[in-house]
């Protein structure tokens, strides 16, 4: 997906900080600007600008496309030109910066579920999967859990496979998701350990990882996210997906207006669509707000809940001591 | 007032629940610090804390406030916030503070690192109160509100009741406004018991009275009475004497029988002084016609004239409108004594005349006699005790102008062109 957005790096030299911006997009022709930074790639929130902007037309949107640290260093250095709404999946930095008082409230009152302090809101939602080669490792289309994946690889047929998942050291999703994973599952180091006793190559992003898998260059990927897997299904007859039962985990999509904003009005009006039937209906089906009730394969999905304690797994401490035990486990060539 | 009260309400309510709500929040903030201190450990030369997330999920849900955390090393900051204001409160186990522009609540836990190392570690856990206080100032509100309203219902309770206790009271109020003077017939209204002492008092009181009033009365006649009796028997006697004796003694016995007369018109006089006094009390009143009045007072004195070879003339005492509304005995008695008194004063073959007419709404009974006349130098006098040296003697004029008095009328005393005494009595008209 990252190849079908211009990935031009674009400096551009802000008062105190230099943004790193990895895309910049505009969205209609109206006078009123209204400029939001986002993770997200554009041509997956390139539907729902547009459906904002067919109707409001006196709007033209540009959108600044940077990585989760990026954004969360522009927010702290003091934005400017000003940004009205920061749209991020790194969760657990969004909550940080709301947290630390970067937001201002909503005007809409927001579902307690889907927001925190009326602050920062859900839009949309990431869940995450594992998926696999069928022909490495054809006894995996039984496995319903993760304890039952760690005795599928720790058994004698199975010979040994190269495994990908999420560098945390290089990707804030895959710190988030590892830090999930143990809190949810207390024996998440015992299924690292099996994964690392096969051939475990820590990965940057998805996209990469779907290739290796697709490829047969990995046998299997461990949290991957399942936007990103869906359409390469159909040219891809090896590649399966893997929803355990236990627990399927998805990343929320956050919104917050920095308290600098322009024109919050605007950013506020944009979210109120984002969140609607109608601005919903233009996503991928696999990331709207309503997947989580709507009746899928495998267990039910648990999105990272949006909860000031977020802001642990990005202590230093705590970062250094996660490393350690990760390091400890994970040979990292 | 309710108001007053109600902010009082409002502001110890808030301090009493604000204080609660932040007691809970710094217990559930002190779980926090104490877990994350208990799990430090010190290995390899440096410090090894955990910050427990389920243990900072559970503070996030009791609010959705802030959380803030910092984890010192004597004054060193090993991970959290730095800038929390924790040299401002170096000893507190609590504090609140402004951070970061919002009112929030710090709870501090410590332990030295090794038994008898001054430096500690110290772990800070914060968050913001916003919540606490809306809720507990939401509390304090619906409490004043309360506190309100149940006083206005207790205000207007008390009104009503006190209104129905005092309505046996008001209608005896009514009773004793109604009722006449001479009425002593005790109140039989039930009451309830808070009066009943009242109403035995009152009843009492009247009791008392109607045995003092009667006395009073029954007094007077007998006093009267009895000094009558000798009085008529003196006059008598000497009346008899006067025939009987010498010449030169007849003056003294003449003398004699003028003052027992004297004093036989004077406890007359006594007796209706009282008796006006008592129906002034009475307040017997009644539409009087004044002219139908004078014309019969005239045609019961003519035959006192005829003796005394005066004449009494009687000028329009036919018009309809002289109507006085007063007592008939007391009007009655008033004129008769100024009648009575010009006829004393006439000299022989002279007339006395006697006139009512209306003046400006009143009614005017004009006596007039060609007698002596008065020293207009005693006018002042005259009402009090009548001592006109002629003899115009007696408690006349005084019950004349006490009934004036007592119906809001005025006597006026002069002095007749071409000689004699003019006597004026107006009334007002009804």
């Amino acid at each position: 997906m990252r190849s079908l957005v211009c990935c031009v790096l674009i400096l551009l030299s802000f008062q105190s900080y230099s943004l790193e911006i990895e895309g910049e997009f505009f969205v209609g022709q109206g006078t009123d600007e209204l400029t939001l930074i986002g993770t997200s790639d554009f041509s997956r929130v390139q539907p729902v600008f547009a459906g904002f902007v067919a109707v409001n037309q006196s709007v033209r949107i540009h959108y600044l496309q940077m990585s989760s640290r990026e954004i969360d260093a522009a927010v702290r250095s003091g934005l400017s030109p000003n940004i009205d709404l920061v749209m991020s999946s790194a969760v657990d930095l969004q909550v940080r910066l709301v947290n630390d008082g970067y937001a201002q409230p909503f005007d809409a009152r927001f579902d307690q579920q889907m927001s925190w302090r009326n602050e920062l809101v859900q839009v949309a939602i990431e869940p995450v999967v594992t998926i696999f080669n069928r022909s490495s490792l054809p006894h995996l289309g039984a496995v319903k859990t993760r304890r039952e994946l760690a005795l599928v690889l720790d058994s004698k047929e199975e010979k040994r496979v190269s495994i990908t998942m999420y560098n945390p050291a290089v990707s804030g999703v895959g710190y988030l998701l590892s830090r999930q994973d143990l809190i949810q599952d207390e024996h998440f180091w015992q299924l690292l350990e099996k994964l690392e006793r096969h051939n475990l190559k820590p990965n940057c992003c998805s996209g990469d990882m779907i290739d290796q898998v697709i490829s047969g260059q990995s046998a299997l990927a461990y949290n991957v996210l399942e936007s990103y897997v869906l359409p390469r299904l159909e040219n891809a007859p090896l590649l399966d997906i893997l929803r355990f039962e236990d627990y399927q985990l998805a990343i929320p999509r956050t919104a917050f207006v920095p308290k600098q904003a322009n024109d919050s009005d605007l950013a506020n009006r944009l979210v109120n669509y984002f969140v609607s039937n109608d601005g919903q209906s233009r996503l991928v089906p696999s990331v709207r707000l309503d997947i989580v009730q709507s009746n899928r394969r495998g267990g039910p999905i648990k999105p990272i809940r949006i909860t000031p304690a977020l802001i642990v797994h990005l202590d230093e401490t705590n970062r250094r001591r996660f490393f350690n035990r990760w390091n400890d486990v994970v040979n990292v060539p | 007032m309710l108001v007053i009260v109600s902010i009082a309400v409002y502001w110890a309510t808030n301090a009493v629940v604000e204080r609660s709500l932040r007691e809970g929040q710094d217990r559930n903030l002190q779980a926090v610090a104490q877990v994350i201190l208990d799990s430090a450990v010190k290995t390899d030369g440096s410090i090894n804390f955990e910050l427990p997330y389920q243990a900072f999920e559970v503070l996030a849900y009791s609010a959705p406030e802030r959380i803030y955390y910092a984890v010192f090393l004597g004054s060193e900051i090993l991970s959290g916030y730095e800038d929390i204001p924790l040299r401002e409160h170096a000893e507190a186990s609590s504090f609140g503070d402004i951070y970061r522009g919002e009112s929030t609540r710090f709870v501090v836990a410590s332990k030295s690192i090794r038994p008898g190392s001054s430096e500690s570690l110290r772990v800070v856990v914060g968050q913001t109160e916003t919540s606490y206080q809306k809720q507990s100032s939401t509390i304090a509100a619906w409490i004043a509100f309360a506190v309100l309203v149940s006083f206005a219902l207790l205000a207007l309770w008390a009104e009503l009741s006190l209104r129905h206790a005092l309505k046996p009271v008001v209608a005896i109020e009514q009773d004793l406004i109604e009722r006449s003077a001479d009425d002593f017939s005790p109140i039989e209204r039930p009451v309830p018991s808070e009066v009943v002492r009242l109403v035995q008092t009152l009843n009492r009181i009247f009791e008392q009275h109607r045995g003092l009033l009667q006395e009073n009365r029954a007094f007077i006649a007998e006093a009267t009475h009895q000094i009558k009796t000798p009085i008529a028997a003196i006059l008598m006697r000497a009346e008899l004497l006067e025939r009987e004796v010498e010449q030169q003694s007849r003056s003294a016995v003449r003398d004699l029988i003028i003052r027992a007369r004297y004093a036989s018109k004077l406890t007359t006089q006594l007796l209706m002084r009282a008796t006006l006094t008592y129906r002034e009390v009475l307040g017997a009143r009644e539409q009087v016609d004044v002219g139908a009045l004078v014309a019969s007072i005239l045609r019961t004195l003519d035959p006192v004239a005829e003796i005394k070879d005066v004449g009494l003339v009687g000028v329009d005492l036919e018009s309809s409108d002289l109507i006085v509304f007063g007592d008939r005995i007391a009007l009655r008695e008033a004129i008769t004594c100024l009648i009575d008194n010009a006829i004393d004063y006439a000299p022989i073959l002279t007339d006395v005349e006697v006139n009512v007419c209306l003046d400006d709404k009143r009614v005017r009974v004009t006596v007039m006699d060609r007698g002596p006349g008065i020293d207009t130098d005693e006018l002042g006098e005259t009402f009090d005790t009548d001592k006109r040296s002629s003899g115009h003697m007696g408690l006349g004029l005084s019950i004349v102008e006490k009934v004036a008095a007592s119906h809001q009328g005025q006597l006026c005393i002069s002095n007749r062109e071409g000689g004699g005494t003019q006597c004026d009595l107006l009334f007002a008209a009804s």
